[in-house]
Order: structure tokens, then C-alpha cells, then sequence
């Protein structure tokens, strides 16, 4: 990988990292979501510095270029990302229905008196 | 409050999730020992009769009808507190972990602090904690005792006491969601409370699960406790409100 990709790597990802934590100071990400996006933050990081990983990999799947490997990667990564948000939709759609059912039962209880 | 005529109005919030086993005499010694001081019982969702088990021992039972987490329920217990016009809070586990007899010395430390932890490592009993959570447990206390300038020792007790100024605060803004911890005890301290610790007996659980178990859960204790720490110090404390002075 060329020096430009990989400054411009170590940037970004100090960029992104930085990102996370004053969403999470914020408040408007929670400390437990935010592990995930820090640990890929980082990873990119490391890869910036230290490349010998990617070429192997990139040699044990059989591709030409290291970036490549990391747009593979990449995709993998988001693709599993955003099937665990819809399972988290699913639960959170489960909990206002909970939410809205005992809210109904209580207006009821609440005309008796 | 020293000097106050008037004791001052305590309650024990005790949250509970699935607490069957252990639930009904916690309550039982609890409420013998302190009669004068209220008890309500955050059921958190459970699916067994904890709920149920502690309306017969005479608590006063508030139900999650989805499941809050600990801090969620603690939260609760908090914004009930300062509904009801208390002047303290007692927080006590459901599992029998938190020997009662120790609530009155919690209570009366609050005399001189406004937020009380009771530590398991100021006595002289010792603990069969896995070495790498005892690692952890240290490290965080070392940061919650430079961080705050005063010694702590035990930032993962849940047997704490709050005056109202301290509950005020987080009943009208933010609580941990998950298991509160060194993070907690530095916002407090930011907002120039006063931290204090006095020692207490803690027993093994009588039943159920630990909160914090398994490896995996024990990794994301160690990256998301440093990462909370960090973004605690980074926070602007809420301005204290007139109303809740005391």
C-alpha cells in the first residue's frame, strides 16, 4: 500500500474515533454501542501503521491488492452491522408494543376510579 | 441534616430481577430491622414470582413491564424517591449479597457525606473474586481515588446510600443504563459531593446469576469501564437546583 492511502487511513480513523467519543459524551450513543465502532476505528488504525496482516490476508484469499482486502473487509463489517441494527429494531418495536399495552391496560384502571 | 429535629425520611429501593429465591428474606430481615424506613422493590421485568414474593412480605412493588437493567431500575428507584419526597436513599441488592444490618451504618455516614459506598474491601473479610476481575476492580478504584482525591476502594458496591441533592440529579437527568461503576462515583464526585466509603460484610450470592460473568462480558467490562471514565471526565456537570438543596 502506498504512503498517501496509508496517512490518509491513520487520519480518518483518529477522525472517526474522535467522532464516537463525543457522540457517546454527548449522550447520543451509549457507551455499549459505542465499543463496536471504536474497535473498527482502531483496527484501521493498526492496519495504517502495520500492514503485514492485510498482504497476508490479502494472500490467504487470493486477492490482488491489499485495498481490495480492505474493501472486502469493509463491506463484511457493514453488512453484519446493519443485521445487527434490524435485530435491535425488531427488539425495540417488541418493547413499545409492551410499553403501549400497559399504558392501555392503565388507562382503563384509571377510568374505574 | 445534623442538628435536624426531624429523622430524616429513608427509603430502600431494592431492584430485583428474578429474585425468587432470595427476595423474600432479604425483606424479611430488612424490614425487622428497620421498620421506620420504607422498602419498594423495583421488579424488573422478572418472569418468575419475585414480584409476587415480595407484595406478601409487605413491600411496596413497582413493576417494569419491560426489562430496565440495573441502572434502569435503580434510575426508577430514584425518580420514586424524589417524587416522594425523600431525604435518603438506600440501594440493596435482591440476592442477599448485602447484609441489612449494615444499611443503619451506610445511613449514618450519611451525616457527613452525601453519597455513601459501601466497601466489602475496608473490613477484614476476604472475597473469592476471579484475579482478573480483582485486577480490574483495583485499577478502577486507584482511578476513581486520584480522580476524585479520596480513597475508594470498592467502585463496583451496589449497597450505596444517596442524600436527596445526589439522587435529585440523576432522577432529573441521566444514570447509568448498565451496571454503574467507578464512572458513577467520579460524576458525583465532579459535581462536588462528598464521597464517602465505611466498610461493610458482603456474603456469596444465595441464588441466580452475577451481573458481571463470562469472559465475554468480562472484555466488555474492561473496554467499555476505561471509555466511560474517559467520557465522564469529558462531561459538563449539571448545575445543582435550587429545589433540591436541602
Amino acid at each position: 500500500m502506498n504512503i498517501q492511502v496509508r496517512v490518509l487511513s491513520l487520519i480518518v480513523s483518529l477522525l472517526f474515533v474522535a467522532y464516537v467519543v463525543f457522540l457517546v459524551r454527548n449522550r447520543k450513543l451509549r457507551e455499549t454501542d459505542s465499543v463496536v465502532w471504536i474497535l473498527a476505528g482502531l483496527a484501521i488504525f493498526v492496519l495504517g501503521i502495520w500492514v503485514k496482516p492485510l498482504i497476508w490476508f490479502t494472500d490467504v484469499i487470493g486477492a490482488k491488492f491489499p485495498v481490495s482486502t480492505l474493501f472486502f473487509s469493509g463491506l463484511i463489517f457493514l453488512t453484519f452491522i446493519s443485521l445487527w441494527m434490524t435485530t435491535r429494531i425488531s427488539g425495540l418495536t417488541e418493547q413499545v408494543k409492551e410499553l403501549a399495552q400497559q399504558v392501555t391496560l392503565l388507562s382503563g384502571e384509571a377510568d374505574k376510579d | 441534616m445534623a442538628g435536624d429535629a426531624k429523622p430524616p425520611r429513608v427509603v430502600i429501593v431494592i431492584p430485583a430481577r428474578n429474585e425468587e429465591a432470595s427476595i423474600g428474606p432479604v425483606l424479611e430481615k430488612t424490614s425487622a430491622l428497620y421498620p421506620g424506613y420504607d422498602i419498594v422493590v423495583i421488579d424488573d421485568a422478572s418472569d418468575d414470582a419475585t414480584g409476587r414474593i415480595a407484595r406478601a412480605a409487605g413491600a411496596r412493588v413497582l413493576r417494569a413491564p419491560i426489562n430496565l437493567g440495573y441502572g434502569g431500575a435503580v434510575h426508577a428507584g430514584f425518580k420514586y424517591a424524589y417524587a416522594g419526597d425523600y431525604d435518603i436513599v438506600v440501594l440493596l441488592d435482591a440476592d442477599g449479597q448485602h447484609d441489612p444490618r449494615y444499611v443503619a451504618d451506610i445511613v449514618e455516614a450519611t451525616r457527613d457525606y452525601d453519597f455513601v459506598v459501601g466497601s466489602r474491601f475496608r473490613g477484614e473479610a476476604h472475597y473469592d473474586i476471579p484475579p482478573i476481575r480483582m485486577a480490574g476492580m483495583r485499577v478502577f478504584s486507584a482511578i476513581a481515588s486520584a480522580i476524585t482525591g479520596q480513597r475508594i476502594t470498592d467502585t463496583s458496591s451496589g449497597f450505596q446510600a444517596l442524600r436527596r441533592k445526589v439522587f435529585a440529579m440523576f432522577a432529573t437527568t441521566h444514570y447509568p443504563v448498565d451496571f454503574p461503576d467507578a464512572d458513577t462515583i467520579i460524576w458525583i464526585a465532579r459535581h462536588g459531593f462528598k464521597v464517602g466509603e465505611v466498610p461493610v460484610e458482603m456474603h456469596q450470592r444465595t441464588a441466580g446469576t452475577s451481573m458481571i460473568s463470562g469472559l465475554a462480558s468480562s472484555l466488555k467490562y474492561a473496554l467499555k469501564m476505561p471509555l466511560a471514565i474517559l467520557v465522564t471526565l469529558l462531561r459538563i456537570p449539571a448545575p445543582h437546583r435550587e429545589e433540591d438543596a436541602e
